[in-house]
């Protein structure tokens, strides 16, 4: 997995490429912790994310009580694949999904 | 009729087989299985003279193609071969791949070859590519250029090498009805294929080569249901179970997916199944075997598919285990949420040694 990271002003966009599963999702979650500070609102864009475990939803997770403190988080560009995840799962219920 | 008389054939001192004997009737399709490296190929390729025997005699239509004297190219002139990776020449369209050998070796006037060429691309289902280029083509697709090419030539003799080998599985179908088509046209077929359920459903008869010489030949049926040789029965199973034995030090996730992806592709499968293979990875053999404080100390796999049917089943026997693999503290909710939703069922128990999982697919 490759992710690409973009901070204007206050809004931090995640576009992770490739597979956010038990291997990588500690590189996101890495990542994450060290750009989180002081933004107000965090846009994942998942267009090009194919697939996506129990450990990936785990760091959307955390990151969503992380900005329910300091702003908003929105994810955009979901795929259907990742979509059926995140429906299965209740997690399209709780996150935001533009 | 093919007569394969007392064939033997070594490399180097080491014997491919010796003493193969068999007969190949006028429209039949043979199938050949057996093990990599067991000299399938190489029998095939007997056939047609690309590899010479040490000894032996293959008579086709009452010429033995290996006397000294044969004229090898007026037997070639009736065989046609079709190969694992196509062979077709990636300059030319794939017209022109099909009217090359009948024009510049047969001899046929372009405005004949191209008449002929349009109707044998509507034979094997491909009219309207005419102009394409293989690039431009999926496997099968190229496969059944092929497959026209060679038909061009009007062979009585058509030897397939792998035809199946390098295709995605949703293109083996297109290719298994050309060379049901040809059969039907009385083509006789010799085909050479590690794809058991191709095998199972393109042949009239089976050839099961094994330790170095015909083991056992019979209908698919036969062959696969009711086998009667030993190592007959052990191929099959083999061919069927993919096993693994797997431990937190020598776990890697996607090399493991990766090869029960190529190894389910040898049978029917649903695209849920391709994807349950990393959420197996994910949502149980990891937590179970990396667990930071209670990690079994093995995983044994056995995959077990089936011929028939997409319905495979997956037994995961873990060794030095705490307890249920399926609860905490090694799974929560959401690991099983995932588990269920690839999964048709999915239980654990408990065994002498630890406990095993048993998942359908």
């Amino acid at each position: 997995m490759t992710v690409q990271k973009t901070i204007q002003n206050q809004t931090l966009t995640i576009a992770p490429e490739g597979r956010l599963d038990t291997i990588t999702a500690p590189q996101l979650e890495s990542e994450l912790r060290s750009s989180l500070e002081g933004m107000t609102e965090l846009v994942f864009d998942l267009e090009k994310l194919v697939y996506i475990s129990s450990a990936g939803l785990r760091v959307l997770l955390s990151a969503q009580k992380t900005m329910n403190k300091q702003g908003t988080m929105v994810l955009k560009n979901v795929r259907p694949e990742i979509m059926e995840i995140l429906e299965i799962t209740g997690f399209a219920d709780i996150l935001t999904i533009r | 009729m093919i007569s394969i008389r007392n064939l033997s054939k070594s490399y180097e001192g080491n014997r491919v087989w010796s003493d193969v004997n068999l007969e190949i009737k006028d429209g039949e399709t043979v199938v050949i299985i057996g093990e990599s490296g067991g000299g399938k190929s190489t029998l095939l390729r007997c056939i047609n003279r690309l590899v010479v025997p040490d000894s032996g005699e293959i008579w086709i239509d009452g010429v033995n193609i290996l006397a000294p004297g044969t004229d090898i190219n007026a037997v070639r002139w009736k065989m046609g071969m079709v190969y694992q990776h196509f062979n077709l020449f990636s300059h030319l369209s794939v017209l022109e791949n099909i009217i090359l050998a009948p024009m510049k070796v047969a001899g046929m006037s372009r405005e004949d070859a191209v008449k002929e060429a349009k109707q044998l691309l509507a034979r094997v289902g491909m009219s309207g590519r005419e102009n394409a280029k293989p690039s431009e083509l999926s496997g099968g697709q190229k496969q059944r250029v092929a497959i026209a090419r060679t038909l061009a030539m009007h062979p009585d003799i058509i030897l397939f090498d792998e035809p199946t080998s390098a295709l995605d599985p949703t293109m083996v179908d297109e290719v298994e009805s050309v060379i049901r088509t040809l059969a039907e046209d009385g083509i006789t077929g010799v085909v050479v294929t590690h794809d058991l359920n191709f095998a199972r459903r393109v042949a009239s008869r089976v050839v099961f080569l094994a330790d170095q010489s015909v083991c056992e030949e019979g209908t698919p049926e036969e062959i696969f249901d009711h086998p009667v040789n030993p190592k007959t029965q052990r191929f099959l199973y083999r061919s069927r179970v993919f096993e693994r034995e797997l431990t937190p030090d020598t776990l890697d996730l996607y090399a493991l997916a990766s090869e029960m992806r190529a190894f389910l592709r040898r049978f029917e499968t649903e695209k849920r199944q391709e994807r349950f293979l990393p959420v197996l990875c994910d949502e149980l053999l990891y937590p179970v075997l990396m667990h930071p404080d209670y990690p079994a100390g093995s995983a044994a796999i056995r995959l077990l598919c089936s011929e028939t049917s997409t319905r495979h089943t997956l037994f995961i026997r873990f060794r030095g285990i705490a307890c249920d693999p399926l609860s905490e503290p090694y799974l929560d909710k959401l690991n099983l949420t995932l588990l269920d939703k690839f999964t048709e069922f999915i239980f654990s128990s408990c065994k002498e040694d630890g406990w095993e999982v048993c998942i359908q697919m």
